[in-house]
């Protein structure tokens, strides 16, 4: 019996001796940007670089190579990455997915199960869209470890704050295979101060509203007050800060324990207020975050409804 | 000679790991729990007759040998054949769940090669080598899974299970759950090693083992959604997102464990067919010796 647990524990502890790789060997990819143009696939991702050089490299940032592969499928894609970069390609650490415009055309599911099942992207992975799928691979924030932490903090803090949604590779596969649709994160080219990234002419990306998955698709977009409103709506937005003005000053206040009723396709939004110090705020203050939050709600009401909201809006 | 609480936690093993490491039967919410519950009453209806000949008698196949020779034979035999059916079907399974989870290098034909190995060398270590490990077993596959549970916690989230609409059949469900099972084959087998008791044992396997598996099967649903309905390994996935401290993926750890389980599943099975067939040749002799 003791052999038994011996065996049995060595085995354990071996399994990962089967299929070794060294470190250095592997591309790991910190941040993939995936398109689809006129049926041929782009993948550009930026790689993890123990100390390298090579490839388009700025000296300033010795950690991050750019590849671009493309192919016919998405797997020719990965295989010309592999190629370029000459080693072998290892997405299980992917912070961020990209997905390009050219997926207003092409089926986005295929490629998020190809990349889980196949690539062994984590379900965690948060995923964003851009019009141009490149965009935050060229770009190439400077700030954090890796060049995919600057725009996953980004989603992040949008989502804290209530104005953007955070969708990883689990919701949109979930939402697909229960027939609903899923709001990702756009972002768009900004010109924003300098130092953000490793462009010169202070080019960075930012946070602009936020695109439905529909059939698998691309569909709709939304700007950042209709997101919003769409999150307040869905249910999605725990807390909202809001700004309010009355004659003595400007405030910043908080809403939180946020519900919405519906009648007759109508919604109402209630919700708790209180100062961004945690204080509690005046009738009159109160009043005015709730008439900011329903304006909010309602930018939002178009996009709910578009979105697979009409259950909602019926009751 | 086994107590009957080894033989418990034996089966009980078995019954999870024939869940976990084998891929998802296609089902999602209350459908796919009802498959549960249908597959484990018909095992229980079923293996009726051993339940209740367990709590006066062990050897059903010796008896049933001495009742009526042929029919006795026929009946361990057909036992026999289907605890090695299983046995290699877990085999087989359980090495393309490897294959598929962690060790993604090695063929799955390789990796059946090994586990076989090792399930025939638990095997032939007997039922006392047999339980001890398996309770150690269970108690690490335990921990392992709790963790995932413990670490899956902030993933945990109220979902309509009630609407999606399944890639299965129901029925398939169902087939597929009976095809899981052997538990009851391995009690028949093993009760005459049992040192006593033993005749509640299997209802209170039925209980907790369909309790574990349900809430194996919320636990999933919860976090997963509706992809736990399409995801090939669904515990194994779930255990991918854990995301605490160092407690990071889970699931190759995971399926580590599990992948141990199920050779032990296979290793069990096949000590049945050893035990139902030694069985069949002792009420043989003890039937010649009767002169009947």
């Amino acid at each position: 019996m003791k052999k038994l647990i011996i065996i049995a524990g060595i085995m354990l502890c071996c399994c990962g001796c089967a299929d070794t790789t060294e470190i250095g060997d592997r591309a790991i990819i910190q941040l993939a940007a995936v398109d689809c143009e006129d049926g041929e696939y782009t993948l550009s991702a930026l790689l993890f670089s123990a100390g390298g050089s090579g490839g388009e490299l700025d000296v300033t940032q010795s950690n991050v190579i750019k590849v671009t592969g493309s192919g016919k499928t998405l797997g020719e894609a990965v295989k010309e990455l592999s190629l370029i970069d000459g080693k072998e390609i290892y997405m299980s650490e992917a912070k961020l997915l990209v997905l390009g415009g050219g997926f207003e055309e092409t089926d986005i599911i295929s490629v998020v199960t190809m990349l889980n099942r196949d690539m062994r992207c984590s379900l965690n992975m948060p995923v964003c869209c851009a019009e141009s799928a490149s965009l935050l691979t060229d770009l190439q924030f400077t700030e954090g470890i890796t060049a995919a932490e600057k725009p996953v903090d980004m989603i992040k803090n949008a989502y804290l704050s209530g104005v953007s949604p955070m969708t990883t590779v689990l919701d949109i596969l979930s939402d697909s295979a229960g027939g609903r649709e899923t709001l990702i994160p756009s972002f768009a080219l900004a010109i924003n101060g300098s130092g953000m990234t490793s462009s010169d002419d202070g080019r960075t990306a930012s946070l602009n509203g936020a695109r439905l998955i529909s059939g698998g698709k691309l569909t709709q977009t939304a700007d950042l007050g209709q997101t919003a409103g769409y999150m307040l709506l869905s249910g999605l937005a725990d807390s909202v800060v809001l700004n309010i003005t009355d004659d003595s000053g400007e405030y910043s206040c908080e809403a939180y324990h946020i519900d919405v009723d519906w009648e007759n396709g109508v919604p109402t939004i209630s919700a708790d207020y209180r100062s961004r110090a945690g204080k509690p705020l005046s009738y009159a203050q109160e009043r005015a975050c709730h008439e900011q939050l329903q304006a909010a709600a309602m930018q939002g009401l178009e996009l709910f409804r578009a979105g697979g909201g009409e259950d909602f809006t019926e009751k | 000679m086994i107590s009957k609480y080894q033989l418990f936690c034996i089966m009980l093993l078995s019954r999870l790991s024939s869940e976990i490491a084998f891929p998802q039967t296609g089902g999602f919410g209350f459908e796919s729990m009802a498959s549960v519950l249908v597959a484990e009453a018909i095992r229980l209806v079923v293996a009726l007759p051993v339940i209740i000949y367990s709590s006066k008698g062990r050897d059903i196949y010796g008896a049933a040998v001495r009742k009526n020779r042929l029919l006795g034979t026929l009946l361990g035999l057909t036992g026999a054949f289907a605890a090695a059916f299983l046995a290699a079907r877990t085999v087989l399974i359980s090495a393309e769940f490897a294959q598929r989870t962690i060790i993604t290098g090695m063929s799955a034909a390789v990796t059946a090669i090994i586990i076989a190995l090792l399930a025939i060398y638990m095997a032939i270590k007997g039922a006392e080598a047999l339980s001890r490990a398996g309770v150690l077993f269970l108690v690490a596959a335990g921990v392992v899974t709790v963790t995932v549970i413990l670490a899956d916690i902030p993933h945990l989230k109220l979902r309509d299970i009630g609407g999606a609409e399944m890639s299965e059949s129901f029925i398939y469900q169902v087939l597929e759950q009976l095809l899981r099972g052997g538990e009851y084959l391995v009690f028949a087998a093993l009760l005459p090693y049992v040192k006593k008791g033993g005749g509640g044992t299997a209802l209170v396997f039925a209980l907790a083992s369909t309790a574990a598996l349900l809430l194996v099967e919320l636990f999933g649903m919860s976090v997963l959604g509706e992809f736990y309905g399409i995801a090939e390994y669904p515990f194994t996935a779930a255990a991918e997102l854990a995301d605490i401290s160092f407690f990071k993926r889970l699931d190759g750890f995971t399926a580590a464990v599990w992948t141990l389980g199920a050779a032990f599943r296979a290793g069990l099975l096949l000590f049945s067919v050893t035990a139902a067939v030694n069985s069949v040749m002792n009420g043989k002799e003890a039937f010649e010796r009767s002169g009947t």
